[in-house]
């Protein structure tokens, strides 16, 4: 492999770890150790919660540098544990560039869970955590319902278009609404407020929420205000999806669904 | 009994959401029994303590503790445990609850929602911040230390 493709690779790497919900210290930490190991010089990272920028010389004077653009997107954690491990390979110095180059191409496209599992799982998930919410037994069944369905619309909206963030929220989280009022109202459920919250625990933002307070107290300040802002436009348009739907419910019913 | 109901469904919800999260087979029953160990601590400490906020710090604790421990047992990152393990503390609701509030012009209810969430998500964050100040030795160092000085 010529330098430059080495270089591309190591910030593959660091971008693969950053996109699935690996910490910005460790995906540091990898990249260093892994262009330690295949020769970088004077390499500088600087890796913020949505972008990598990195420098570094290779061989006889020739300097490089790559800055990626990597948006926010969901967690999977079992690709942050395979590129844990290929980096500690790489660090032991048992992997050459070009069996690094294919196992992070596996890794990339590994899924661990087919998408009907994930779905049902979203369902059964929710379900749990309605009986944290101070729900009846009743209540976490239909919330099952409630989640696994939003799990199908989620994939078929995904499939069918291409929507802005805002936008995509505030359409799933009417639908979900939707779904447990009209539940509620052929009188299957008690507590309308913990099923409706527990069937958008899927939705709501509450580990990008903690992530951003634990950027704040790292000293991570860039990555703290760009994690909190995505936080607050995904609760703010999930929040206002659940209003608009309760609000149209209570014009339809005159006042018969309260939250 | 309907406490150690609520410390089952937590289980069932850490390892759900852990699906979700992409967390490998193997360890998905590790994670549930982190969120369920988290969850129980939270109750206890909640009884004891009649706040929320304390008893939040403490179980981030304790969670962090335990998913270190596994991480070193099972030779896997520690966040895999750690933020399927916080899923049942996290302050999702409260975020959403504050939009909602704000959206209905009900101003007042929906403050009281934000500072709380904020309260929360700092607790959580301490407290995993406190599980990783801890040398991961640190108890073995004492017992050595005391075995030392007993020679």
């Amino acid at each position: 492999m010529t330098n430059k493709e080495i270089f591309d690779l190591v910030s593959d790497i660091g971008v693969e770890m950053l996109k699935n919900g690996g910490e910005i210290p460790r995906a540091v930490m990898t990249m260093e150790q892994i262009g330690k190991r295949y020769g970088i010089k004077d390499y500088d990272v600087y890796i913020i919660a949505n972008g990598i920028f990195a420098t570094g010389t290779m061989g006889e004077e020739s300097y490089y540098s790559k800055i990626r653009n990597v948006p926010i997107s969901g967690t999977c954690l079992c690709k942050v544990e395979a590129i844990n491990d290929l980096s500690r390979k790489v660090a032991e110095g048992k992997t050459t560039p070009e069996e690094a180059k294919e196992r992070l191409e596996n890794i990339k496209k590994w899924q661990e869970y087919p998408p009907l599992i994930t779905t049902l799982s979203m369902g059964i998930g929710s379900g749990g955590f309605c009986y944290l919410f101070k729900g009846t037994l009743l209540d976490c069944a239909v919330v099952v319902l409630a989640a696994t369905l939003l799990g199908f619309f989620m994939m078929y909206m995904d499939k069918k278009f291409t929507l802005t963030k805002i936008i995509k929220n505030i359409i799933l989280s009417m639908f979900v609404a939707c779904v447990c009022c009209i539940f509620k109202l052929i009188g299957l459920g008690d507590n309308l407020g913990s099923m409706v919250i527990a069937s958008m625990m899927p939705l709501v933002p509450g580990i990008p929420f903690t992530n951003a307070v634990r950027d704040f107290l790292h000293d991570d300040y860039l990555s703290g205000v760009i994690r909190l802002a995505d936080a607050a436009i995904v609760g703010i348009s999930t929040g206002c999806g659940v209003g608009i739907t309760v609000i149209a419910f209570n014009m339809l019913t005159n006042g018969g669904i309260m939250l | 009994m309907e406490r150690l109901l609520e410390v089952i469904f937590a289980f069932i919800g850490t390892v759900g959401f852990g699906v979700l999260f992409g967390v490998a087979k193997k360890h998905l029953i590790h994670c549930g029994i982190t969120g369920g160990i988290g969850w129980f601590i939270y109750l206890i400490t909640l009884y004891f303590s009649k706040s929320s906020y304390i008893a939040t710090l403490v179980s981030a604790f304790a969670i962090t503790r335990v998913s270190r421990y596994l991480s070193i047992k099972r030779k896997t990152p520690a966040t895999v445990f750690l933020l399927a393990g916080i899923f049942t503390l996290v302050p999702g609701a409260g975020v959403y609850y504050t939009a909602y509030y704000l959206f209905l012009n009900q101003t007042a209810l929906g403050y009281d929602y934000f500072m709380s969430t904020l309260k929360v998500a700092l607790a959580i964050s301490i407290g995993i911040v406190l599980g990783y100040a801890f040398k991961e030795d640190a108890i073995g160092t004492i017992k050595n230390k005391i075995a030392r000085k007993e020679n």
